[in-house]
């Protein structure tokens, strides 16, 4: 990667849902209590790059995509695309700019109108950029694009609940990518799809960016996605980054405590190395009252005093810039490996080493 | 590779693709529209029932004027005039001169039965009508724009609210009420009835809206930077057609019954008019005089509400694109049929 | 078994046969609508009928044949001779009742069972139908911001809504299934909890029928995977403490591997693989087995392409003649492609004798694949 002006920067941005108060509690003077559902999130998307943004379900990736595609306000930061702000676009400049970013959404059934047959769909960001096209150009077009994501091009006048949820998936690609965007927001792609569907729509994603280049923020908690289609990832927990690496060196050797016990809690489909236990334990906590320190605290195998009164930040570790971490104890567990938290069957293995961080608490 | 990818998407896509019905010819939707009928009996009965009813009110309003007009006198497709008084013996049974029988005056009942068709037939669908385009622009503004704080929104909450209101009346109790305020007449009934009746258009339309509002594909056209007037039309109101479609022609029944309802109890049209109503009013004290009576305007009620019944519950698969695919090729496996899970 | 909706009727499961052996976990795994649900749905006869009707076959539990039983009879056999955990924990909790008073109700019912008495559970009612009791008194609402807390204390002491004994009994189950201060959490309502925490109280309330079968489908795909993680471990530990026979349906082959000690793999309704979770997954002998191995996604963009499985799975209202796999299989031949399907045999007895069947013409062929 070089030192290219980043197609999109996200700074310190956070987007909070209030709740509603009851009168009791407005009557004496409650706070009004909020989701901090994005919570002080930076990071930036180059062109032509994926980035895999994995973490929680509930820990607010939606949510940054959603504000990434200004389909939410934002409730303090800035989101900077090709260096202008683009966080208070309104009107008739915001949807002018959406040509730049586009969506595929989490649901591939509730985001395509059941009642619109395949071109309206599809053509539907060409119709809304340029009203006037006529009807039978909008159908050549989306003619043209439906081979690109691996459809058919007779399926024109096809409704979506005709299509298996692997064809929907494609039409929904279809529809982000008709207006050659530069950066596509990806959310859960494949999360609804078989194993065997998963990968034909990975490959095609990829496909199509070496072809035309743009760039994804591919939001899943798909950790095998993110390893076959990032370039870089960013590990999210409960609406803050924890990690942000490259991709081979967060999966390889991740640092944060939290991606440890992510990609520890993979299911793997070997037998020979079955898991007997899962050394995490502990519940998550709320958004409307996060705890004052490190946010993983709760259920972190190498929790310290000081993790629970101060907020750990994003800050580089281990001499790789491009690779951050937040947490205060990011230097001394940088080298246990996922596999220590968990123990594998049969106990014949060798016995479980005990956990290094909490037999020597440090500072 | 790509090759690769794309053929098998072609072969994933191929299932749904043989045998498509492209385009939207007339033809094809009648074709398709026969084919929904056949499906469900039911549904076709219902069909059959409204165009009966409808076409014999028609016929019954227009061959008069008509035939004046090309042979100097009018014909009428009644066998007798209605409401006419010791035209015939009294309390006659029916037979085949007077399929329902005659009655206390002397009058044939089929006549003033199917005399009453148009009246009662065109208040339904007046009053049905009219609340589905107040109440349902109404219900659409209140649930669109809803934003609370904004000039829009307090037009909402004021919508909803004068809706509350008129909703916590019992229907009949308030459009008595009113016709005995307004004088009786077919036009004071009318509105009278339909004072009581748009508010329920605008808390379905509304309740649709609001759903159909946070459909993800409704989000899907905000990011494609479709401008909100146009989500408005092309995803809002297309998706609300249906159920008002549906509810519209049930409702044509609900009408009929509770005007009947109204007039029986004597503050709808005058009673020169024939309107069922008005004729169970005569014909209460008969029901076990002259039974016949009684049994034949009931009768017509049951069937009118019945047809719309029936076709209003067959309209939703009509108008549902995933219903009418099952039909349209039969063994095709509809993804509405899927679990979800 | 066929599913019958007016445009069609959809075989949702064919000549599908296996043993569960006491005490070991079977998994079954598949694609979606392969008919997994269906499966775990029909062995105690939970399908809704109509539109689901079973045309032949048994379903043999403790020497009874769970298919010719009188219906009636079934509610006995269900929570404590066959268990169940669905795949979505907010949808099998009765919002309207805390959590605590579930559990206890499944305690109550197995113990009145134990007793001979089955005090829920008439002939015509099925299952166990929350909507049918109690709810809370219209007083106790309207009263309670009114009438100070204490006094309320006071009353519900002198009248224990359950017996000291059944509360205690539902702690411990709670605790079984590793739940912090159950105390606690006992008198809240299943939205208060998290995903995890219902799906763990779901366990509770399916291991405290003690039932002999747990069959849980897909009992932990709507978490995350941490939480999935622990939820598993659990499950694994409380396969130590309770001796049950476990269903297990996934998905998820990663899950299968790690919980099963049999492996059963479905493919558009019928069961075309079965045996020792080891030989399904090193030594296949179905090469639908081995292509859905093998599209499991782990690699890098730069070590190349996915390998994917062409084509997709057919529709069960028209399903292909021969073995339902041919028109994607890479070894498939004429025989295939005819009537009648491959039969479903067992390979040579293995090194420890375990039964490794499947259906397929050609099972040496399929460990030359890629
Ligand atoms: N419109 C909204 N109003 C209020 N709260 C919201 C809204 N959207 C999201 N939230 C809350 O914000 C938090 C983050 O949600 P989000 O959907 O971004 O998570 P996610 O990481 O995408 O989870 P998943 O993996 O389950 O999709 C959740 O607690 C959610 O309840
Ligand atoms: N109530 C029903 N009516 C008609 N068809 C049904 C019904 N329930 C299930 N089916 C059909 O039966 C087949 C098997 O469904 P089943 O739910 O058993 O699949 P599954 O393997 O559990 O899938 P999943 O992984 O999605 O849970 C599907 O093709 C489905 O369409
Ligand atoms: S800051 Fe502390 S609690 Fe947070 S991840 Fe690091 S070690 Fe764990
Ligand atoms: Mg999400
Ligand atoms: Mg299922």
């Amino acid at each position: 990667m070089t030192d290219e002006v980043p197609l999109l920067e996200v700074v310190e941005l956070q987007k909070h849902f209030p709740l509603a108060r009851t009168l009791t509690e407005a009557l004496r003077g409650h706070a009004r209590l909020a989701i901090r559902a994005v919570d002080g999130v930076s990071f930036d998307v180059r062109p032509g790059e994926t980035v895999g943004l994995i973490g929680e379900s509930g820990s607010g990736k939606t949510t940054l995509g959603w504000l990434v595609a200004r389909l939410h306000e934002p409730t303090s930061g800035a989101i900077r695309f090709d260096g202008r702000d683009i966080g208070h676009l309104q009107g008739r400049a915001l949807r002018a700019w959406r040509r730049n970013v586009q969506i595929v959404f989490q649901d591939p059934v509730g985001s395509l109108d059941p009642r619109m047959r395949v071109w309206e769909i599809v053509s539907e960001p060409i119709r809304a950029q340029a009203p006037r096209t006529r009807r039978a150009e909008l159908r050549e077009r989306v003619r043209q694009l439906l081979p690109t994501v691996g459809l058919p091009p007779e399926c024109l006048d096809q409704y979506p609940h005709e299509f298996s949820g692997g064809g929907r998936q494609r039409l929904s690609l279809a529809r982000a990518l008709s207006l050659q965007p530069r950066l596509v927001v990806l959310d859960e792609p494949t999360s609804a799809l078989d194993v065997a569907v998963q990968a034909q729509i990975l490959n095609r994603l990829v496909a199509l960016q070496s072809e035309f280049g743009f760039a994804y923020l591919l939001i899943t908690h798909n950790v095998s996605a993110v390893k076959y289609c990032a370039d870089r990832v960013a590990v999210m927990y409960l609406g803050k980054l924890a990690e942000v690496g490259p991709v081979h060196a967060v999966l390889e050797r991740p640092i944060h405590p939290y991606t440890k016990a992510l990609l520890a809690a993979l299911p793997v489909p070997d037998v020979r190395r079955r898991r007997a236990r899962y050394r995490i334990s502990g519940e998550i906590p709320t958004l409307i009252r996060p705890p004052p320190g490190c946010r993983f605290a709760t259920r972190c195998p190498f929790v310290i005093d000081r993790c629970r009164t101060e907020e750990p930040l994003l800050r580089v570790v281990a001499g790789d810039p491009s690779h951050r971490v937040a947490c205060h104890r990011a230097e001394e567990v940088a080298d246990i490996r996922p596999e220590t938290l968990i123990q594998v069957e049969p106990a014949a293995d060798p016995p479980a080493t005990p956990l290094p961080a909490a037999a020597a608490p440090a500072s | 590779m790509a090759s690769a990818t794309a053929s098998a998407a072609r072969a994933a896509a191929a299932g749904s693709v043989e045998e498509e019905p492209s385009g939207s010819g007339v033809r094809s939707s009648v074709v398709l529209f026969y084919r929904i009928l056949r499906a469900n009996i039911l549904t076709l009965v219902g069909f059959v029932l409204v165009v009966v009813v409808s076409v014999t009110a028609l016929l019954v309003v227009v061959v008069p004027p008509i035939t004046h007009l090309i042979l100097g006198h009018s014909l009428s497709i009644l066998p007798y005039p209605p409401l006419d008084t010791n035209a015939f013996p009294y309390y006659q049974a029916p037979s085949l001169a007077h399929p329902f029988g005659t009655d206390q005056n002397g009058a044939d009942v089929f006549s003033n039965v199917v005399a009453a068709l148009p009246t009662d037939l065109g208040i339904g669908f007046f009053v049905a009508g009219v609340s589905l385009v107040l109440g349902g622009l109404l219900g659409l503004v209140a649930g669109f724009w809803d934003t609370p704080g904004t000039l829009s929104g307090a037009a909402s909450v004021t919508i909803m609210r004068l809706t509350d209101i008129f909703l916590s009346f019992p229907t009949l109790v308030l459009a008595l009420a009113i016709t005995a305020t307004l004088g009786r007449g077919e036009i004071e009934s009318e509105i009278a009835i339909l004072a009581t009746w748009w508010p329920f258009y605008v808390r379905l339309t509304r309740g649709e809206v609001l759903s159909i509002k946070t459909q993800p594909y409704v989000i899907a056209a905000r990011a494609a930077g479709v401008p909100e007037s146009r989500i408005l039309f092309r995803h809002v109101v297309r998706n609300l057609l249906e159920p008002l479609a549906v509810y519209f022609t049930m409702d044509v029944g609900t009408v009929i019954v509770t005007y009947s309802t109204i007039s029986y109890i004597g503050v709808g049209v005058p009673a020169s008019i024939p309107e069922w109503g008005n004729l169970m009013y005569g014909y209460q004290d008969l029901l076990l005089t002259a039974p016949w009576t009684v049994w034949s305007v009931t009768g017509a009620i049951f069937v009118t509400v019945l047809g719309f019944s029936l076709l209003g519950d067959g309209l939703r698969d009509i108008l549902d694109p995933r219903s009418r695919r099952i039909v349209a090729s039969p063994g095709r496996q509809s993804s509405k049929l899927e679990p979800s899970s | 078994m066929e599913y019958r909706v007016g445009a069609g009727t959809f075989r949702a499961l064919n000549d599908v046969s296996f043993e569960l052996p006491t005490h070991r976990v079977v998994g079954i795994v598949g694609e979606t609508g392969c008919g997994k649900s269906t499966l775990g749905h029909a062995i105690p006869r939970l399908l809704p009928q109509p539109p689901a009707i079973v045309r032949s076959g048994k379903v043999v539990f403790r020497g009874v044949d769970l298919l010719r039983l009188p219906k009636w009879q079934m509610p006995s056999i269900r929570g404590t001779g066959i268990g169940m955990i669905f795949q979505e924990p907010i949808n099998s909790l009765n919002p309207a009742f805390r959590v605590g008073d579930q559990v206890a109700e499944a305690v109550h019912i197995r113990r009145m069972r134990e007793r001979g008495l089955d005090p829920t559970f008439r002939r015509d009612v099925q299952g166990t139908d929350y909507s049918r009791r109690e709810m809370p008194r219209a007083g106790d609402v309207v009263s309670a911001p009114f009438v100070p807390p204490a006094l309320v204390d006071r009353a519900k002491a002198r009248s224990p809504p359950v017996s000291k004994e059944l509360h205690e009994e539902v702690l411990s189950f709670l605790r079984l299934v590793r739940i912090n201060d159950p105390e606690r959490i006992v008198s809240l309502f299943p939205h208060e909890l998290s995903g995890g925490m219902r799906q763990r109280i779901m366990i509770a309330m399916a291991l405290s029928g003690k039932p002999g079968l747990l069959i849980a489908d897909e009992p932990t795909s709507a978490l995350d995977v941490t939480i999935q993680a622990q939820v598993l471990t659990l499950m694994k530990e409380l396969m130590e403490e309770v001796q049950t026979s476990i269903l297990f349906i996934s998905h998820d082959l990663g899950v299968i591997a790690e919980m099963a000690d049999e492996v059963g793999v479905m493919y558009a309704g019928h069961l075309i693989e079965f045996g020792p979770v080891a030989e399904i997954f090193e030594s296949p002998r179905h090469p639908y087995t081995k292509a859905l191995l093998r599209s499991i996604p782990n690699r890098y963009k730069s070590e190349g392409p996915l390998p994917s499985l062409a084509g997709s799975v057919p529709n069960l209202s028209r399903m292909p003649a021969g073995c339902a796999f041919h028109p994607r299989c890479p070894i498939a031949r004429d025989v295939c492609r005819h009537d009648p399907e491959p039969p479903f045999v067992a390979a040579p007895a293995g090194p420890d004798g375990a039964v490794h069947r499947s259906a397929c013409y050609f099972p040496e062929e399929v460990a030359s694949l890629p």
